[in-house]
């Protein structure tokens, strides 16, 4: 199975199917509204796309995928990747676990989110944000924007703000010219930058902050891969091949450029070093924490994240702390000392994306093969509970130990007079705890 | 260095036990393997609401005294005392007012109520229910919250803090306990308390006691926040839930017997179990379909063999105190535990009768 339909899940899809495996593609796009509301997976920062499909050239790709032996499932996001190679998927109504044999994560990029004052007002995203738009809906419904970064990325955004009809007012490099604050009431209207001393208010109602790019490691952290340090960011650990700790796990495409991270984490760290970060900007925008009780959070926990967070609610939001963590981290950084490794931080629990109820609830029930001693003690417990002479709550109780025992029997094939001693003897044991005690 | 008490294990007992020696002026070490709450103390579902049945019964009525006392004295931990509905549904064997009756009997408030009152205090609930029972001293709180606040309030009153510290020996002398070595230093007190959930038995192990607790990993979610639809505990077929102050519906439920709980000291969480704490709870609340879960995550409780708490002040060693086992509704009672303790501690006895939680009653029933 292969989670991703860019260049190197592609790759990857097509060279399995031309080793005769029987193989499977996921892409997600194009990616659902509920997704770019939430933040998830890219920092879209209020952007609304008019319409969203799935770019021309990829359908392509993908059509010619499917005719060199790929299944294709468009439109369609992994929410796990369990261990044993079981993956969650979702397609918007329903979900379902496909085992494979083999598990590539194609997964890329997402954004990494700078808190300069004024960030969380719409209008405001990030690099995968943009180039997701401009190139599914056609369009950033931005009239005027800034590009906050200078390297490849930021030339990349600035291109294609400008192939869907964007002008590009003014690109911050972030470091030495600095945005030193977004101003606006709902959506960002002006930009206070500063260049060489000089400050300038720029009209604009997009700012695209194009530093870096974190990899999408979600499903690699819940199926509890090896993860690398590097910097404030984090990759995952693999071999040449991609191979990560998992052995039927691997990692290709960008997801996989661990150099990447490096240099985006560089890049990172140098613009978080360039913001005078006041307490009162926010922190975490999904849970509204500002800096300054994130601060004073840390303070207490004495530089663990994980308390931190329980303390705050940072990074428990709907965008998972894709927008907040790799700040906090440098929160963290900054003030403790800490070994080689890096700063600790939470992994990634499912689902990978936000999935209705509804749609987690789709998954067939396993039947439990009933054994009739089973029924029968059942049966007098109930009626025993009827007349008050057991506690009704242990029926609950028994039928959930009645479930794993039956099951168990199922497998090993016991005997009826197996099936008929354990059912006693678990009756005895429930009726004897209801009382113990009184 | 010496203390009046050493609390090994930071979870809800071992924290309120702390907290309140610390109010009578004792000097406490608190030691943890990693953070006081990391644990099932800050992973559970917020329920303030006992179990009734035997030994779990005269600790349930106090948690319900305890909290809402407890609570104020900590400052805002979000507790709410709305009650709370057990919901019986269509295919229950038994009915609403046998379990209301079963309640009552035991000293806990309990009413039978029907469907549609059901429906009322929770419009998204399904049509084809029995009814249920309202309990309604039954309360939620945010149990992060209460780690937090008893944590901070507890090194306020001057309670030393040792986290991420394993204890590496417990010293006994002549029967009595003397003391405990970690690595983070060590302490000499002549009360050591191990209240280390799951880990109870490989830390009392240390002072030579045999203490055997089965570790169950239990699954949960947390959706996004939905507008407020009530402030009152909701369970029934088979899952138990809440809503935030801030809207998150918390749900929990035990997975199926294909997904075992085992003896598991993960916090993995298992597609089976999602699944199943989404099934049911689709069809206890069908209104909530449309609602999207965020995250799930899993803590690990602990049960004795008989399924009853173990507390117990030893008279070999001396000074020795042992509480584990709280099993599933062990953040509500673990607070009385504590401050049963702390009473222990300070004035060598607690109004709350520990005979039927001594650990000696595993031994006997072995001979």
């Amino acid at each position: 199975m292969v989670v991703g339909g860019g260049r190197a899940g592609q790759d990857a899809a097509r060279a399995a199917a031309e080793r005769g495996a029987s193989t499977l593609l996921l892409d997600e796009d194009p990616i659902a509204p509920a997704l770019v509301g939430r933040n998830v997976p890219y920092w879209f920062g209020g952007l609304r796309p008019p319409r969203s499909r799935v770019a021309d050239a990829r359908l392509d790709d993908l059509a010619a995928l499917a005719d060199a032996g790929v299944d294709v499932l468009a439109g369609t996001s992994a929410w796990a990747v369990f261990a044993d190679g079981t993956v969650g998927l979702f397609d918007g109504a329903r979900t379902w676990l496909v085992r494979a044999g083999e598990v590539v994560l194609a997964t890329g990029t997402v954004d990494l989110a700078l808190p300069l004052p004024g960030w969380t007002l719409g209008g405001v995203f990030g690099a995968c944000a943009a180039l997701a738009m401009a190139e599914r809906a056609g369009t950033l419904g931005v009239e005027r924007l800034v590009v906050v970064g200078d390297g490849a990325l930021a030339r990349r955004v600035g291109d294609a703000a400008q192939s869907v009809g964007t002008e590009v007012v003014a690109t911050v490099d972030g470091v030495r010219e600095r945005v030193l604050e977004m101003r606006g009431a709902a959506r960002v209207s002006s930009v206070i930058a500063t260049s060489g001393g000089q400050r300038s208010e720029i009209v604009a109602d997009g700012v695209c902050v194009a530093i870096g790019r974190q990899p999408a490691t979600e499903l690699a952290e819940i199926a509890g891969c090896a993860l690398v340090s590097h910097g404030l960011l984090r990759g995952v650990r693999h071999d040449e091949r991609g191979t990560t700790s998992r052995a039927n796990i691997r990692v290709v495409g960008a997801l996989a450029d661990n150099d990447a991270t490096a240099a985006s984490a560089r890049a990172f760290d140098a613009a978080l070093g360039a913001i005078d970060l006041a307490d009162g900007t926010t922190a975490c925008a999904c849970e509204e924490v500002s800096a300054g009780r994130l601060r004073d959070a840390i303070r207490v926990s004495d530089g663990d994240l994980d308390e931190a967070k329980r303390r705050t609610r940072v990074g428990m939001g709907p965008c998972q702390g894709r927008r907040c963590l790799p700040v906090a981290m440098s929160l963290i950084a900054h003030a403790y000392v800490r070994p080689s490794e890096g700063v600790a931080r939470p992994r990634f629990r499912p689902p990978a994306r936000p999935v209705p109820i509804s749609a987690l609830a789709t998954e067939e029930d396993v039947a439990i093969p009933r054994s009739a001693p089973f029924a029968h003690a059942e049966e007098r417990l109930i009626a025993d509970a009827h007349a008050d002479r057991v506690s009704p709550f242990a029926i609950a109780r028994f039928d959930r130990r009645a479930e794993e025992l039956q099951l168990r029997l199922a497998t090993t094939g016991a005997s009826e007079a197996e099936a008929e001693q354990l059912a006693r003897a678990l009756e005895s044991e429930i009726r004897a705890a209801a009382t113990r005690g009184e | 260095m010496d203390a009046d008490a050493i609390v090994i294990g930071g979870g809800i007992v071992g924290l309120t036990t702390t907290f309140q020696l610390a109010r009578s002026g004792r000097r406490v070490v608190l030691v943890d393997r990693a953070r006081p709450g990391a644990e099932a103390s800050g992973r559970n579902g917020g329920h303030i609401s006992p179990g009734v049945d035997g030994g779990w019964a005269e600790l349930g009525r106090r948690a319900l005294v305890l909290w809402p006392t407890l609570a104020a004295e900590l400052g805002d931990v979000e507790f709410r005392r709305a009650g709370g509905l057990y919901v019986v549904m269509a295919n229950d064997a038994v009915e609403p007012h046998e379990l209301a009756s079963h309640r009552r009997a035991r000293g806990f408030l309990a009413e039978a109520v029907d469907a549609e009152r059901c429906r009322s205090l929770l419009p998204p609930l399904a049509h084809d229910i029995k009814g249920g029972v309202l309990s309604s001293d039954r309360a939620q709180v945010n149990p992060q919250a209460v780690m937090a606040r008893m944590t901070d309030a507890a090194r306020d009153m001057g309670v030393t803090v040792w986290h991420s510290t394993t204890v590496t020996a417990i010293e006994v002398q002549h029967d009595e306990v003397r003391g405990v070595r970690t690595t983070s230093g060590s302490v000499s007190s002549g009360a050591v308390l191990v209240s280390a959930g799951p880990w109870t038995g490989e830390v009392a192990q240390l002072a030579g006691v045999d203490v055997h607790v089965r570790a169950q990993r239990i699954q949960m979610f947390v959706t996004e926040a939905v507008p407020r639809f009530t402030d009152m505990l909701w369970a029934g077929n088979g899952l138990y839930g809440r809503q935030a102050v801030t809207g998150q519906l918390h749900v929990g439920a035990e997975g199926p017997a294909w997904d075992p709980p085992a003896e598991r000291f993960d916090h993995e969480v298992t597609a089976p179990t999602l699944q199943r704490i989404a099934r049911r709870l689709s069809a206890l609340m069908p209104g909530l379909a449309d609602v999207c879960v965020l995250r799930a995550w899993a803590g690990i409780i602990n049960h004795s063999a008989d399924g009853f708490p173990i507390i117990d002040a030893l008279a070999r060693p001396r000074g020795l105190i042992v509480a584990a086992g709280m099993g599933g509704n062990g953040f509500g009672v673990g607070a009385v535990v504590g401050c049963a303790i702390a009473e222990l501690v300070e004035r060598g006895t607690t109004d709350l009768d520990l005979a039927p939680y001594r650990l000696a009653r595993f031994a006997s029933e072995n001979d």
